[in-house]
């Protein structure tokens, strides 16, 4: 047990490592997006143009070892474009499917919200059933499969924003947020950013995402915690300050980060830290302040947290 | 906001409620009063079903100027309870009228709670506190509908009654504990109780007319058996002067000197309704009383104050004695008027002359009576000038006080002392309980003659007119077309119907009801405690132990609460509250723990702030989470953990 926390430890900070030197100055922001994918979770990364957004996505997915495909979303997609379509072919006289970019390990759906909410839908069903049905026959996703989409918060016109049913299927939602002035300073002086990709190294084979998410799946949860997991929920229902309260999946959600939180922390076991610490990514996209229906500040999460004690 | 259909509805739960309040309070109202409040209570409930608006601030004012002035006027220059309630009745009607606010509702409704305490000034019976607390629970319903207007009534009335149950074992405590005043607790005279009765003055009627009257003189509770019915001679006031028409008692005795001899000694306890006067009634012979009471020389037990409310005493009493020697003041007893009733005194001579000793004279006189066609009626009639001589010898129809003061004045014309005494005779027995009702019908006169040998003997002239007066009661004596209403009703020789099961049930019920409840006073109360083995003295004490009882009390509910709550919120977790123990001897220097921090945060915030303890709290620290979080249910690390907490000191370390 010992032995396997060190080296996940060791591994884990490697990764951590790697993907800090594409992305400067952000680990906290690498360290949830892992949570997410360890956690069987989709992620979904809400920030302005040009902050590394699909950087992020790249990265990930080459370090952990998995195939990657990007979509870009337009309005005038169709689901064919994203699940494959069947093709006539004349010598054999057969329909033959042409797999669409879906069927990989990490797909890096980039302006998810450009997409008509038919194409959305056809994604995000994908997303939950990890399989997609076409012409009538049902073919399984790869395995592990994450999507990793990207939304620009500030601009609406011609877009359609996923609606809160929607949202609900990614279990995390970050923001990379703008790097610090050191940060910045050595991404205008170093290289681009696509001469460093190139030079990182796969830390993880596909397998071993799956090895890690069985992991995670074995993580004790004690009864104390699921008390003090029900009271936030309990709190965001009977609390006025909320539009409506945390459904029971979206407890599900914050409990599987939090497992898989616990465990990127070398631990075999949730604490109520873990909960607090990914709180706010889990539940913002989820809850909806009562007074004008808009967004919850991370401030006001973090108060949510300090009003709920730890039983 | 509520409602204004809502707001209807409450207030006619309010009237409701004031309604059930005074209902207790109806009888005594003068009837104007009752019309009043019909009208007005009828009015209120139109006014909320069609939504009229509320009278305005003239009509309200002159409403209440005309009602206090009517109060005024019809209880006259005599300001009794009866006043108040009157007052308490038109304020019923009138106080709904201006209900807006909720503090208005709040005042309305412990206006009605007042109402209900008010009752007591009714009766303490048994049925009217029954009534009260089926009051309170209506109240108290209507206060918590009116404090969560959204409630179903329903559920209000069933938090009420439960307030109610959890209310009743302070009630008995404060029943029990709380300082009695000797006398009345209202000061007011209630206003109903005019004596009705004895008055000092025996002339003929005035023990019949008790006849009609239905209300009870006195209960007796017999520490044994209930003696034979001949012995009950309810002993009241002594009439020892004659004016040659009335009997009166003259003035009054010395108290009594010496003991009276006797045997067949017989315990018992009497509640005696109030009636104004000081006589207090006990079975011949009485020979002892309480404090507050005398024996008098003739024989008779008397109060130092009047009655004015229920008295309750314990008396013995010989059934068989000997009183002795006459004493000198009893010459009175052989006196009478200068002249009047010739033919009487003729008659006494007569005896007198022809016998050998007193008893041979009682004996012909008590012959006269039963041998002559005398007849016991209720409607004698009237008698002339000379009364003794019209009944003996023309009109021979009368009640016991005829007989009594007839044989009486036979016997002092004959030269043998006699008096008439009033009292009661029998009872009814009930057979629920060892204990008779006496009520004002029992009335009767009787006569006592002294002997040299046997002191003043008892004789009852009546008991050889109508021999069944005294097993079958004063309805046994009578011809049927006599019996007035009241005693045809009742047949109380048997126990046949239902109707005289549950009437006596009831009676008996309620004699319960008045000794235990309306009967504790500050003499029970002090024996209540010295048989608790406290001697409580002053009410200083009285107050003190109250107090602690209560704080007990109160303390329990308390500790009851805090346990629920505690179950409520943490469950009773050795490791937690081991924790807790941790957390509170951290918080003694300084380092408390924010509730919503986590056993690391905690960790990392001691390590900045004492660096000292650091090593030791990370131990802990690390079992706890152990225990708590991970999946480590080893009960030596359980101990461990406990055992570390208990020795950990983080002042020492500093």
């Amino acid at each position: 047990m010992i032995y396997w926390e060190t080296m996940l430890k060791q591994e884990f900070e490697n990764i951590v490592n790697q993907i800090s030197q594409v992305i400067l100055g952000k680990e906290e922001q690498i360290r949830l997006a892992l949570t997410c994918l360890f956690a069987k979770g989709h992620l979904l990364i809400e920030d302005i143009p040009g902050i590394g957004k699909t950087t992020l996505a790249k990265v990930l997915a080459k370090c952990l070892g998995l195939n990657f495909q990007r979509i870009q979303f337009t309005s005038d997609m169709l689901p064919g474009d994203i699940l494959g379509v069947s093709v006539f072919k004349q010598k054999t006289s057969s329909f033959e499917f042409h797999p669409g970019p879906i069927f990989t390990h990490v797909l890096l759906a980039d302006e998810i919200n450009r997409a008509t909410p038919k194409t959305q839908s056809a994604l995000l069903e994908a997303m939950e059933e990890r399989q997609v049905t076409i012409e009538g026959k049902t073919r399984q996703l790869n395995n592990p499969f994450f999507v990793i989409a990207t939304q620009n918060p500030l601009e609406h016109s011609g877009t359609f924003s996923l609606p809160e049913s929607q949202l609900d299927r990614f279990l995390m939602r970050i923001e990379i947020g703008y790097p610090g002035r050191s940060a910045e300073k050595k991404i205008l002086q170093g290289k681009g950013r696509e001469q460093k990709l190139s030079s990182i190294e796969c830390c993880l084979q596909g397998q071993d995402v799956l090895n890690i998410q069985l992991q995670i799946d074995k993580i004790h949860v004690s009864d104390a915690l699921l008390e003090y997991l029900q009271d936030i929920l309990q709190f965001t229902r009977s609390s006025t300050g909320f539009h409506v309260g945390l459904s029971p999946r979206a407890g599900l959600a914050l409990l599987q980060a939090g497992k898989s939180f616990a465990f990127l922390h070398g631990r075999d076991h949730v604490l109520p830290e873990d909960i607090q610490q990914v709180m706010p990514w889990v539940v913002r996209h989820r809850l909806k302040s009562k007074e004008n229906l808009g967004e919850l500040s991370i401030e006001r999460l973090n108060k949510l947290l300090r009003e709920v004690p730890i039983p | 906001m509520i409602k204004p259909e809502n707001e209807n509805k409450e207030l006619g739960y309010l009237v409701g409620a004031l309604i059930v309040a005074l209902v207790p309070h109806i009888p005594s109202l003068p009837i104007w009063i009752d019309i009043w409040c019909f009208i007005l209570w009828g009015y209120l409930f139109a006014s909320l079903w069609k939504k009229w608006k509320q009278p305005s601030r003239w009509v309200r004012i002159s409403l209440t100027c005309i009602g206090i002035a009517g109060v005024l006027s019809s209880s006259g220059q005599q300001i009794s309870s009866a006043t108040y309630q009157s007052l308490l009745a038109i304020m019923t009607t009138l106080k709904p009228m201006e209900i807006r606010s909720h503090r208005d509702k709040m005042v309305t409704i412990f206006f009605a709670y007042f109402i209900i305490i008010a009752s007591l000034f009714q009766s303490e019976s048994l049925l009217i506190s029954l009534y009260m607390f089926f009051s309170v629970f209506v109240t108290t319903a209507v206060l918590i509908q009116v404090n969560h207007p959204g409630n179903r009534l329903q559920s209000n009335l069933r938090l009420s009654g439960k307030i109610l149950v959890q209310a009743f074992p302070l009630m008995v405590i404060l029943f029990l504990l709380f300082p009695r005043i000797e006398g009345s607790l209202w000061g007011i005279t209630p206003g109903s109780s005019a004596s009705s009765g004895f008055s000092d003055i025996l002339s003929p009627g005035n023990v019949s007319r008790l006849i009609l009257n239905n209300q009870i003189a006195f209960r007796v509770r017999f520490s044994k058996t209930i003696p034979r019915p001949e012995f009950l001679y309810w002993r009241g006031i002594v009439f020892s002067e004659f004016d040659g028409r009335n009997w009166k008692t003259g003035t009054q005795p010395p108290p009594l000197k010496n003991p009276v001899q006797g045997k067949n000694a017989i315990d018992y306890q009497i509640r005696l309704e109030p009636h104004q006067n000081r006589w207090l009634f006990a079975l011949d012979l009485p020979v002892s009383g309480q404090k507050n009471e005398i024996i008098l020389a003739d024989h008779t037990l008397r109060s130092w104050h009047k009655i004015r409310k229920t008295a309750q005493y314990p008396v013995t009493s010989y059934l068989e004695y000997n009183t002795g020697q006459i004493h000198p003041w009893e010459k009175i007893t052989l006196a009478l008027p200068g002249t009047g009733n010739p033919k009487a005194r003729e008659l006494a001579e007569k005896w007198r002359s022809e016998s050998k000793n007193p008893e041979e004279i009682i004996r012909r006189a008590l012959d006269y009576f039963s041998s002559e066609p005398f007849s016991y009626t209720l409607k004698p009639p009237l008698l002339k000038q000379h009364v003794m001589d019209d009944f003996l010898f023309q009109s021979r129809r009368g009640y016991c006080e005829h007989y009594a003061s007839a044989f009486a004045f036979l016997m002092r014309a004959a030269d043998i002392p006699s008096r008439v005494v009033a009292g009661y005779l029998g009872g009814e027995r009930n057979p629920y309980g060892d204990f008779m009702v006496i009520r004002q019908y029992h009335a009767h006169a009787w006569t006592e003659v002294w002997l040299a040998s046997r002191g003043w003997v008892r004789v009852d002239p009546t008991s050889l007119i109508a021999p069944d007066r005294i097993e079958l009661g004063p309805a046994g004596g009578l011809p049927v077309e006599d019996l007035p209403d009241n005693l045809l009703e009742r047949d109380f020789s048997e126990l046949n119907s239902a109707y005289n099961r549950l009437y006596f049930f009831w009676e008996a019920l309620n004699n319960q009801w008045d000794i235990w409840f309306s009967g504790y006073s500050y003499l029970e109360q002090k024996s209540f405690f010295e048989r608790l083995g406290f001697n409580l003295q002053s009410s200083w004490k009285r107050a003190t132990a109250l107090l602690s009882l209560l704080m007990l009390l109160l303390t329990g509910f308390f500790l009851l609460l805090v346990r629920k709550l505690r179950k409520v919120t943490t469950s009773p977790d050795i490791v937690q509250e081991a924790y807790e123990k941790f957390c509170i001897k951290l918080q003694r220097i300084g380092i408390s723990r924010d509730p919503a921090q986590g056993p690391v945060d905690f960790v990392k915030q001691i390590r900045t702030l004492k660096p000292g303890i650091a090593m030791q709290v990370d131990e802990i620290m690390k079992l706890y989470i152990k225990l708590r979080y991970a999946n480590e249910t080893a009960s030596e690390i359980r101990k461990q953990f406990q055992d570390r907490v208990r020795r950990f000191d983080p002042k020492s370390r500093e």
